[in-house]
């Protein structure tokens, strides 16, 4: 496919709900060079995965063919597929986002871990702090980590 | 698509070929469409006793062929990573021998194996796409003289036919690769944060001293980072 300009990967890993997103592009693509996107969810390719995958082309209508493809693929699983997702606004760059966040939350979960909890309760404990703050896991996350 | 380095954390090894990093789904539905591909290039060219069609995604690679006995033949080569198929892929030139079990010295261990299987006859040529080569579709025959009436410029426009039906397909498998590849590293980089909190709050390290002390115990015990750091926080609470 000569016009496809690469891929965006999204994952979320529970029980965590940031998402981290990776972009498989050559360089900077921007926004008015995207003519065509398909996104699929990775529990099309994995039960147990969740996220989604969204190709982007530089012409209008590239993606028929695959979506095609999907459809029949996909047929008893409706949902996995969305074949006109918005286009991006913004440029995308190569790189990966959320990670910082994510990995954030992960530490503060670690430090509950070495306190007693399990993950489980663990992610309980700082959802309760955010509510508690008035924040989010990110912003309990931080607090937990400053204040150790 | 190159991919993106998650910084610090642990970047899963490089599937070793030809292992190409796909999901279980993610391949089946890779192979059926390759499957699909070569049934029809046989029947297009009409010459051959089986038709196989090979791509490379990343540092491995996916085939999958009409029949049974074009699958022996591609497993084979890719096990031995030696033979016309391969070598199609790696020069990027079609690659033709009517003399297998004969006088063909080209590939000394693959030959005498593909000879036993019955395989007498192959052409291979490169799939293209944008310049780069994507993979191969390859020709085999159980008569040492039915290929040769083939028209190389045929063949090259079956390649190009292959190449142009297994895009959607090949897309796709990049883009599953790309998202194991991504899911592997962040469960790794997962493991290793637990760990770095867990060590800070344990021994009053900052977060670039608890990373250290993770890497230092991976270094130490021989395993990756993800390894050390799973151990650190199951030692400790065992």
């Amino acid at each position: 496919m000569p016009s496809a300009l690469g891929a965006v990967v999204t994952v979320v890993r529970p029980p965590i709900d940031l998402p981290v997103t990776a972009s498989f592009v050559e360089r900077t693509i921007g926004p008015e060079e995207i003519r065509a996107a398909l996104r699929f969810s990775l529990a099309a390719l994995s039960e147990t995965a969740v996220g989604s995958i969204t190709l982007y082309a530089g012409e209008p209508g590239a993606f028929a063919e695959l979506a095609g493809d999907l459809s029949g693929l996909l047929a008893s699983e409706p949902g996995l597929l969305e074949q006109d997702p918005v286009l991006p606004a913004r440029a995308v760059e190569p790189g990966i986002d959320g990670l910082e966040d994510f990995s954030r939350v992960n530490r503060a979960l670690g430090v509950l871990l070495h306190r007693g909890h399990d993950l489980a309760t663990a992610r309980a404990r700082l959802q309760r702090h955010a509510d508690a703050l008035g924040t989010d896991l990110l912003g309990a996350a931080s607090v937990i980590l400053g204040t150790r | 698509m190159p991919r993106p380095r998650p910084d610090d954390a642990d970047e899963p090894d490089a599937p070793a070929a030809p292992d190409a990093g796909l999901s279980e789904r993610g391949r089946a539905t890779l192979t059926r469409s390759l499957q699909d591909v070569a049934s029809r290039t046989q029947a297009q060219l009409g010459v051959a006793d089986g038709v196989g069609v090979t791509v490379l995604l990343g540092a491995g690679l996916v085939f999958a062929g009409a029949n049974a006995f074009t699958e022996v033949i591609d497993q084979t080569q890719y096990a031995l990573m030696e033979g016309p198929c391969v070598e199609a892929a790696a020069f990027g030139a079609v690659v033709r021998s009517g003399s297998i079990g004969a006088d063909e010295t080209r590939w000394p261990t693959f030959t005498p194996r593909a000879a036993a299987l019955d395989l007498r006859g192959v052409v291979s040529a490169p799939l293209v796409a944008s310049c780069a080569v994507v993979g191969s579709l390859n020709l085999y025959s159980r008569s040492r003289d039915s290929l040769d009436a083939l028209d190389l410029d045929g063949v090259r426009r079956a390649a190009d036919d292959a190449e142009r039906a297994s895009s959607s397909a090949r897309l796709m498998a990049a883009a599953d690769a790309n998202a194991h590849w991504l899911g592997t590293a962040i469960t790794n980089r997962v493991d290793v944060d637990l760990a770095v909190g867990f060590v800070m709050d344990r021994y009053a390290m900052t977060q670039a001293q608890a990373r250290a002390f993770v890497s230092v115990l991976a270094h130490q015990d021989g395993v990756s980072e993800a390894a050390a750091a799973r151990s650190i926080v199951a030692d400790a609470r065992s």
